[in-house]
């Protein structure tokens, strides 16, 4: 089976903040995890290059809208990534 | 008695708004903004389309034809600027003079275009060799070293790194070097040419670009724009000047440094605090005294956010009496020489009192809720004013003006 948008995104989260991917859960808010601004914006990237698409969304936006796992997770849900 | 206080005996500055600094201030007293499209060739996909570029002539063409192979284009605009501050100041420094003088010029990285060029040829190309120039152009160094020889400056010659507070840094470390007496005279300031392709694409990547205007304390903003430019200034101590029956246009009043020691590239509240009482301190100012700000002002909403609380934390009540500006929505953000050209306009605006404006603000941000000039500059007699540098790397530098009255 394909790994779910959300054990991906979490994934790329762990990668990104030298985490384990079970200390990354949903519910985490990036500031405890030790993910900045630029981190976000290496993970849109990481995303981006996952599924060959575009977010397009700043620094300011990112960080504005993103502040918990769960919201890239739903990001990665409206873009209708991982589905067949 | 010696009198070590560092007076200001000339400027000069290139950037997006012209090639003197009669036609920098004018365009900020009439807040016209240099920024427009890009105009560098880019082989691939590039995000960015604006900048502060540089209008015609070109800046190589103003200088010694015969040193252009040697010339990044970070060192021609830096040869461009000091050649003017030089003129206004009345200076020869070919005699013993240019033994008892300093050159330090702040850079932001390294002179890009050689880079750009020598990866090209070589990754792309396959070229066997690079340009033999590339490493002497591309060093951070190279542009206080090509003023130096270009003029006799045979005192300390160096170049400063701190990203986007290198300008302020090199101003700090020549008024150090005058005030401890190694030398009478400092060119000092900045210089930086970032509109290359791959430095763009690297910036495209940080996604705190703006796609249509730099708009500092607007609610609406979408970052930076990146520009080109270089600022010098000659530095004197006052005794000196005096002397020689020199024009004295300002006396730096003070300088002042700190680091955050927290984020590579997020900023913080605590850390520029403390470099603005640093400086308020050393020139000996109460933060009453201040009349204007030049802030740091990039138009990214991180900068904004804070730059307000430091002044408000700094300045308390007086912070509403403030007059506040970012002339980087005119002349964009250009990294290295940022603070030189901050340095020209504080003291510019000083000298005729006016406060240059910040322009392209639709919606001013409620939380920016201190005067940050919008719009259209405002007369108003300046008694000292300040220059604020927070950059990557959590650096922070601050420089302090005021009128020199003998």
């Amino acid at each position: 089976m394909a790994d779910t948008i959300e054990s991906v995104l979490r994934k790329v989260i762990a990668k990104q903040a030298n985490l384990e991917e079970s200390e990354v859960k949903p519910e985490s808010t990036l500031d405890e995890l030790g993910v900045g601004s630029l981190d976000l914006v290496e993970i849109i990237m990481s995303i981006e290059d996952e599924y060959g698409v575009e977010v397009p969304l700043d620094a300011n936006e990112a960080a504005k809208s993103i502040k918990t796992v769960g919201d890239v997770i739903a990001l990665g849900e409206s873009l209708g990534l991982g589905r067949a | 008695m010696d009198d070590r206080r560092v007076v200001v005996t000339g400027l000069g500055c290139v950037s997006a708004l012209g090639h003197s600094v009669e036609a920098f201030w004018s365009a900020l007293a009439e807040g016209r903004c240099g920024i427009g499209p890009l105009n560098i060739s880019a082989p691939f996909e590039l995000k960015v389309s604006i900048g502060g570029t540089i209008p015609e002539p070109d800046p190589r063409t103003m200088v010694d034809q015969r040193r252009l192979p040697m010339l990044d284009r970070f060192s021609v605009l830096a040869l461009v600027a000091a050649d003017q501050a030089i003129k206004q100041s009345g200076l020869a420094l070919d005699g013993d003079q240019g033994l008892r003088t300093a050159c330090v010029v702040g850079v932001g990285v390294a002179g890009w275009e050689a880079i750009e060029d020598s990866y090209r040829r070589v990754f792309l190309e396959g070229a066997k060799r690079t340009n033999v120039f590339t490493v002497p152009r591309v060093m951070p160094g190279a542009p206080a070293s090509q003023v130096s020889m270009a003029y006799g400056v045979r005192g300390p010659v160096f170049g400063v790194s701190s990203a986007c507070s290198s300008s302020n840094h090199a101003i700090a470390s020549a008024v150090s070097l005058i005030r401890s007496g190694a030398v009478d005279i400092a060119l000092a300031g900045g210089t930086d040419a970032p509109l290359v392709y791959g430095i763009l694409k690297a910036w495209d990547a940080l996604r705190v670009l703006a796609p249509d205007a730099c708009r500092p304390f607007d609610r609406d903003r979408k970052g930076l724009v990146l520009a080109e430019g270089a600022g010098i200034a000659v530095l004197e101590r006052a005794d000196h000047a005096k002397a020689r029956g020199a024009k004295i246009l300002a006396e730096v009043a003070g300088v002042g440094m700190s680091a955050d020691a927290h984020d590579l590239v997020a900023p913080t509240v605590e850390g520029p605090v403390r470099a603005l009482r640093a400086c308020l301190a050393d020139a000996r100012l109460a933060p009453e005294d201040i009349d204007y700000v030049n802030a740091h002002g990039t138009g990214t909403a991180a900068n904004d956010m804070t730059e307000i609380e430091i002044i408000k934390t700094v300045f308390g009540e007086h912070a509403r009496s403030l007059s506040i500006s970012s002339t980087k929505s005119m002349h964009g953000h250009a990294l290295g020489a940022s603070g030189a050209l901050e340095l020209v306009a504080m003291v510019e605006a000083m000298r005729v009192g006016l406060v240059p404006p910040t322009v392209n603000i639709q919606n001013l941000d409620p939380a920016c809720d201190l005067d940050v000039t919008p719009g259209v500059a405002r007369e108003r007699k300046i008694r000292a004013a300040i220059s604020n540098a927070f950059a990557f790397g959590g650096t922070n530098a601050v420089i302090a003006v005021r009128p020199f009255l003998g």
